[in-house]
């Protein structure tokens, strides 16, 4: 049940205010992929933009895919009161596999078709991974971002 | 925001049923349009069944 913080890209949250946004709705398939990083990756929460110059630092082993798993059926949604939620499927588990990844130390959320960078979690605290169980890793109740009234 | 690791049934629970009511908020958003996209709708559906089963075996159990 460990839970870490979720973190949006500073130039994420810029460009979704001039014209660079990411639209997080459609294909509702094949659009955002969730990637397990290993410590080699350290974020830059003000600068990193791309995932081409940081995807040398996700894990590797049988059962992970590079470029990791999708995240599909972006939802952007109002409620009643007024707060907007953007949220998205959890990316699908990584199976169990005797040689698999046992290195992953945070993840981050990205867009395939452009690139860019989404959201990073911090550090998990230790290393993680399909070597010995299932990995799986999910949003917190409150989706990937919020926006109040 | 937060994102969980190795999640435990309980927060299996918590997520996927606020997951499900952004998905049934997202489906009905998406019927309202002029022209509904009808693979979005199908899709958010079929996760949406998912959850539901989800939720409703964890209550049975």
């Amino acid at each position: 049940m460990p839970a870490v913080q979720f973190n949006l890209f500073d130039q994420f949250r810029l460009n979704n205010f001039n014209g660079g946004g990411v639209d997080f709705i459609l294909p509702v398939t094949g659009a955002l992929n969730m990637a397990v990083m290993s410590a080699l990756y350290v974020p830059d929460q003000n600068t990193d933009t791309d995932w081409t110059a940081i995807s040398a630092n996700e894990v590797t082993g049988t059962g992970y895919t590079l470029g990791g798993n999708p995240c599909d059926n972006g939802t952007a949604t109002v409620d009643a009161g007024g707060v907007v939620t953007v949220d998205a499927a959890d990316p699908d588990t990584w199976a169990q596999d005797p040689a698999g990844f046992s290195n992953g130390r945070s993840c981050v959320l990205y867009e395939v078709g452009s690139g860019q960078l989404i959201g990073y979690s911090n550090d998990f605290g230790a290393d993680q991974g399909n070597l010995n169980g299932d990995f799986f890793i999910a949003f917190g109740v409150a989706g990937i971002m919020v926006s109040q009234r | 925001m937060e994102l969980n690791f190795a999640p435990s049934d309980g927060e299996k629970l918590l997520r996927f049923k606020a997951r499900s009511k952004r998905l049934k908020l997202a489906i009905a958003s998406e019927k309202a349009k002029d022209t509904p996209n009808n693979d979005t709708i199908e899709s958010l559906s079929k996760e949406l069944d998912e959850k539901l089963l989800f939720l409703r075996n964890f209550l049975e159990d």
